[in-house]
């Protein structure tokens, strides 16, 4: 099971949080941290998991129940995509899951960048429930999750249109904005930006 | 951030701001106060707007609430701190606009809404209304908020047509009702009654069968379906898949069906057909050697089969070659994450099968092989050595042990090292010693002392003489880590012990304190590191010990010939241990050493040792700081320590203590400091007043549970006021930042409170406080004028009759003129008084100075005049006194000044000739 997936960026701030297994209040804020410390001081020419005892016990000690928890994390230019799983998930699995969902972003918000997680969180955490639900996989094939973000974009401007007869149907779609400013703002990181 | 609000596609101009400030804050705590601020905002908006807000407004103010929590640095307020807007994300869910807006509503219930929340009654009739749709996007809409916001109270409102559903004619819409159901029969496990029929055809549709062999797997378990059938679907599943690349086919059905016939046999590890399954699973690690994550899950599942039978299918006479026999690659490879494969296949499975112990199967890894794995040990990579440390200790545990051996005698002389090198060398010894002596406590304290001798030296063996080391600053040159103490070590072992059981803490407890007490009789003295080791564990758990507390405090008390830091941490460990005397004994000889501690300290140790003193007379007083400690740890102990001296009458005050007036909020200073203007501090205090306020004030702009004991350390040693007077300020010693590493809020809200809530008056600002008013107090300055000046000053002053006053009429004068004149000013100069008053006498004011003498026993009208204090009048030309000014010594030769003047210009020049001097 996939107990939380989060996003930050290399100097710590958080970007996205999801977390499928429920946890106490208090370790929704400490629990990023303690991952960002512990995946920020690893160099990048190390395997991209993380068998953390640390981050066992911490769940242990708020009563979460579970085995054995491991960190899978992949950076790309400033952001660390980091997932939380249960043993019995297979970590290349999920090493995987994590490009996936990166080209997913990538796809909806054509040349992805860091300000597209800030504004549009709301589209990131869209994109990631076509890739995850309730914890577990539910897609991994790029071109499915791309038509499903399409199809529910277009069903979005269907629902606008008929909440809203006289619009022109001119609905801000992913990335509407974003694109002019990624190429602006010279961030299309993805295709060159992989560390690894 | 630099975007404008048109390019950044910010839902509204609130939203863009939000963003920007949060960005943009200096520190996060602003940006928490940024946050807070917004959430009371939209808090104030929702109640205007009642229950029914207009639905894209509430879908923005949704919005910006979920930016909020997602963005917040330290937890909110409250857990239930956002559940305000829960009704309206509710009402959202179900009769939002468009289909965005019900997705918002949605996602908002399911981030914020705790599991037995009563509202969730209020979402069943809009999942059941979802799923009824003929829309896929609204089936799939409610599908997604099931799994995450499912309670026991939906199921039986939307079970009927959850069956259904697993025969949409949408793969997205089965996908999603398989999971569904798995996640809804944690709530109701006969809900899983309602797939048996459907489920072998889900199997077999490979689009689907991921998930539903992850509900095959839960079926079987519950004995709803036959574990033979669903094998066989998995077998074929897997015989079928042709993966045998890196391809980009994640979760291709075969790692699931991988997956279940692993879940399958340890349902029925006895089943007849574990065998074939066991030899399904070792072929299809061999056919698809190249994909890393097929051959994972093949050993994974291996893991879980019965040895014997492993032993049977894998032995020479099988027709089957060995699994290990396709990974060797991935040892040889360069990519760290085939390492990683490469250990955890190994790991899966029992040492027996691979290693070669066993005659029926031969050793399945050459030398360099072997070889290759060893190397691992020296790796940078911490999960790549723990890996293999697991890996080893489990072949042969005399390997981890030859291989400390010759790491220890590897190791560096101390002397020659930095302390970088020192921790590095500490810490992978440590690694192996965490695995070598899991169970036994007594063993890991032994293998500890070897570690921490080979990589420092006994305090006095190091330079010959104590030579207290000041600070990591310092700490990069050779030798720097010989009497440094190791946060690298020192912080693990305390986890360790406060993870572990209560025996293993037992045994490595009596054995540190036995050890420290054989090391004063003959060997050599523990380290720094092991000392403040036992300073820690003596603390927290001596009480768990045999050994007497006299015995454990001779220990500790032995040990104080040490750098300050460690001393701290071992008086506060004798602070608790001698807490636990009869109270007949008396620590008599625990009393010299600390008295002469005191003797040779500084004034930061002069103060704990005076602490300590003051405690140990007062046994009521100590037991109560024990007893009141929120732990037995060092920091906590610390904490009570302050806590319970705070509450007794406050000590003299001093210049330097006055001088920290600048850090505490002026309203928290009481009314009796309004009387006057604020005094300049002289140019040295001013300094220290303005590093500490940087000290304190830096901290809650950084993550106070996020950040390194490292970090603190730093900051504590590069401190300008290390040596200072604040003993808030100089609670993060090395022994305290373990418990600082470890989450203690207490001790630094503590140290940092009253910062991050400058509105409230905190502990620290209320003792400050009381120390502030300097003019209205009796005198706090002992210290004897420097007479030399003074007393040539007074000489002048009686003797000279040019002057036209006498002493007595000087006195009344002053007296009179010091009660009419208004306006006062004060300040610090580090000069003495009777620099200053040469000083002012030099400046060509005309200032007359006095020094009343005691025994005439000066008292005028209103005014008491101070032993020691130097008077000042300045006349005009028609014989009015203009201004008058009293010098009081301070300590370390600096004086206050308290000038009394009306005139706006005069006051400024009287201002200069004062500051020139300072």
């Amino acid at each position: 099971m996939i107990h939380a997936v989060m996003i930050f960026n290399t100097a710590g701030a958080v970007r996205l949080t999801k977390f499928y297994t429920p946890i106490p209040h208090s370790l929704r804020t400490s629990l990023p941290k303690l991952i960002f410390k512990l995946v920020s001081t690893r160099a990048s020419g190390l395997c991209n998991f993380l068998d953390a005892p640390e981050l066992q016990l911490n769940w242990a000690k708020n009563g979460v129940e579970g085995d054995e928890t491991r960190v899978v994390y992949r950076c790309y230019a400033t952001l660390y995509f980091v997932f939380v799983v249960s043993s019995e998930e297979s970590e290349l699995g999920i090493l995987d899951l994590v490009q996936v969902f990166v080209e997913s972003l990538d796809r909806a918000f054509e040349n992805v960048c860091e300000l597209d997680l800030v504004f549009h969180f709301d589209e990131v955490h869209y994109i990631l429930s076509e890739v995850i639900q309730g914890g577990l996989v539910l897609e991994t094939n790029v071109e499915e999750i791309a038509v499903a973000a399409k199809e529910a974009s277009k069903a979005r401007k269907t629902s606008y249109a008929s909440a809203h007869p006289l619009s022109l149907g001119s609905v801000g779609g992913v990335g509407k904005n974003v694109e002019s400013l990624a190429k602006n703002m010279n961030l299309s990181w993805f295709t060159s930006g992989l560390r690894r | 951030m630099e975007v404008t609000f048109n390019n950044s596609g910010a839902i509204n101009r609130a939203h863009y701001a939000l963003v920007q400030k949060i960005e943009n804050a200096s520190s996060p705590s602003l940006a928490d106060d940024a946050i807070i601020q917004e959430i009371d905002t939209i808090r104030r908006r929702f109640a205007k707007a009642g229950f029914t807000p207009d639905s894209r407004a509430c879908r923005e103010w949704l919005l910006i609430l979920l930016h909020c929590s997602m963005a917040m640095t330290f937890e909110l307020p409250r857990s239930d701190y956002l559940e305000f807007a829960l009704p309206a994300a509710v009402g959202l869910a179900g009769g939002g606009a468009k289909l965005s807006d019900r997705r918002v509503g949605y996602e908002f219930c399911a981030a914020v809404m705790p599991p037995e929340h009563e509202l969730h009654l209020m979402l069943v009739n809009t999942f059941r209304k979802d799923l009824e749709s003929r829309d896929e996007t609204h089936i799939c809409l409610a599908l997604d908020m099931l799994l995450q916001v499912s309670s026991s109270d939906v199921v039986p409102a939307i079970q009927s047509r959850l069956e259904d559903l697993l025969s949409h004619k949408s793969f997205q819409v089965k996908r999603r009702a398989m999971a569904t159901f798995k996640t809804l029969s944690r709530h109701n496990p006969d809900l899983l009654q309602r797939t048996t029929r459907k489920i072998f055809k889900r199997l077999r549709d490979d689009v689907v069968a991921s998930s539903a062999f992850s509900l095959a797997a839960e079926l079987v378990k519950a004995g709803m379906i036959s574990g033979i059938e669903v094998g066989h679907a998995a077998v074929e599943v897997i015989q079928k898949d042709r993966s045998n690349s890196q391809g980009r086919r994640i979760h291709s059905p075969a790692v699931a069906a991988i997956r279940c016939v692993g879940q399958l046999i340890v349902i029925d590890p006895n089943s007849g057909e574990v065998k074939s399954l066991a030899e399904v699973l070792i072929q299809k690690c061999l056919t698809s050697s190249k994909s890393s994550k097929i051959v994972l899950e093949c050993f994974r599942a291996l893991s879980v089969t019965p040895e014997p039978i492993l032993m049977m299918v894998l032995s020479p006479s099988s027709d089957l070659q060995h699994p290990v026999s396709g990974i060797h690659y991935m040892l040889m490879s360069k990519d760290p994450n085939l390492h990683y494969t490469f250990l955890a296949c190994l790991l899966a499975i029992d040492v027996k099968l691979w290693v070669g112990v066993d005659e029926a199967i031969p050793a399945q890894l050459q030398e360099n092989e072997v070889h290759r794995i060893m190397s691992f040990l020296d790796g940078s990579d911490l999960t790549i050595r723990r890996m293999t440390i697991q890996l080893l200790y489990r072949v042969d545990p005399a390997i981890l042990e030859a291989w400390f051996s010759r790491f220890i005698e590897s190791t560096p002389s101390p002397t020659s090292t930095t302390l970088a090198t020192c921790e590095v060398y500490a810490s992978r010894a440590l690694e192996v010693s965490t695995v070598l002596d899991a169970e036994n406590g007594e063993a890991f304290a032994s293998r500890l002392k070897v570690v921490l001798q080979a990589v420092q030296v006994p305090h006095k063996d190091a330079a010959g003489k104590d030579s207290p080391r000041r600070g990591r600053a310092h700490d990069e040159g050779s030798g720097a880590g010989v009497n440094a103490v190791l946060e690298s070590v020192v912080e693990p072992v305390l986890d360790r012990l406060r993870e572990s059981t209560d025996e293993f803490r037992k045994t490595f407890v009596e054995k540190t304190l036995q050890d420290l007490q054989e090391s004063f009789t003959g060997v050599a003295a523990p380290v720094p590191t092991a000392t403040v080791i036992c300073a820690a564990v003596a603390c927290e758990y001596s009480q768990l010990v045999t050994l007497p507390p006299s015995t454990v405090a001779e220990g500790l008390t032995n040990c104080l010939a040490t750098s300050p830091g460690v001393q701290e941490a071992l008086l506060i460990a004798l602070t608790k241990v001698v807490a636990m005397f009869d109270d007949e004994s008396s620590p008599v000889a625990v009393v010299t050493r600390v008295e002469e501690l005191l003797k040779q300290s500084r004034k930061h140790m002069r103060h704990r040792c005076d602490q300590f003193l003051r405690l140990v007379k007062d046994k009521a007083m100590l037991k109560t700081v024990v007893q009141n400690a929120k732990s037995q740890t060092l920091p906590d102990i610390l904490l009570a320590i302050e806590e319970q001296f705070r509450k007794l009458p406050k000590p003299v005050t001093s210049p330097s203590s006055a001088s920290s007036r600048a850090v505490s909020p002026r309203g928290a200073a009481g009314p009796s400091a309004l009387r006057y203007d604020a005094y300049d501090a002289p140019g040295a205090s001013r300094r220290k007043s303005q590093d500490r306020h940087q000290v304190r004030t830096r901290r809650p702009s950084q993550t106070p549970s996020t950040r390194s004991s490292a970090a603190y350390s730093e900051e504590f040693q590069r401190s300008p006021i290390l040596n200072g007077e604040d003993p808030l300020a100089q609670t993060i010693t090395p022994a305290g930042l373990v418990a600082l590493a470890e989450g203690d809020e207490g001790l630094r809200n503590f140290a940092v409170g009253n910062h991050i809530q400058p509105g409230g008056p905190s502990i620290v600002s209320e003792a400050l406080a009381s120390k502030v008013d300097l003019i209205t107090l009796e005198s706090p300055f002992h210290a004897e004028p420097p007479t030399g000046i003074a007393e040539a000053l007074k000489n002048d002053i009686q003797a000279d009759p040019s002057s036209g006053i006498s002493e007595e009429s000087f006195l009344q004068s002053f007296d009179v003129s010091w009660n009419s004149i208004k306006s006062t000013t004060r300040g610090w100069s580090e000069s003495p008084p009777a620099t200053v008053a040469g000083t002012l006498q030099d400046a060509g004011l005309g200032f007359i100075m006095a020094f009343p003498s005691i025994e005439a026993g000066i008292k005028a009208k209103d005014q008491t005049f101070h032993d020691n204090e130097i008077l000042g009048m300045l006349l005009t030309s028609d014989g009015q006194i203009s201004a008058a000014i009293r010098l009081r010594p301070g300590e370390d030769d600096s004086s206050l000044w308290i000038l009394k003047c009306d005139t706006l210009e005069l006051k400024s020049l009287i201002k200069n000739a004062l500051q020139g001097d300072g």
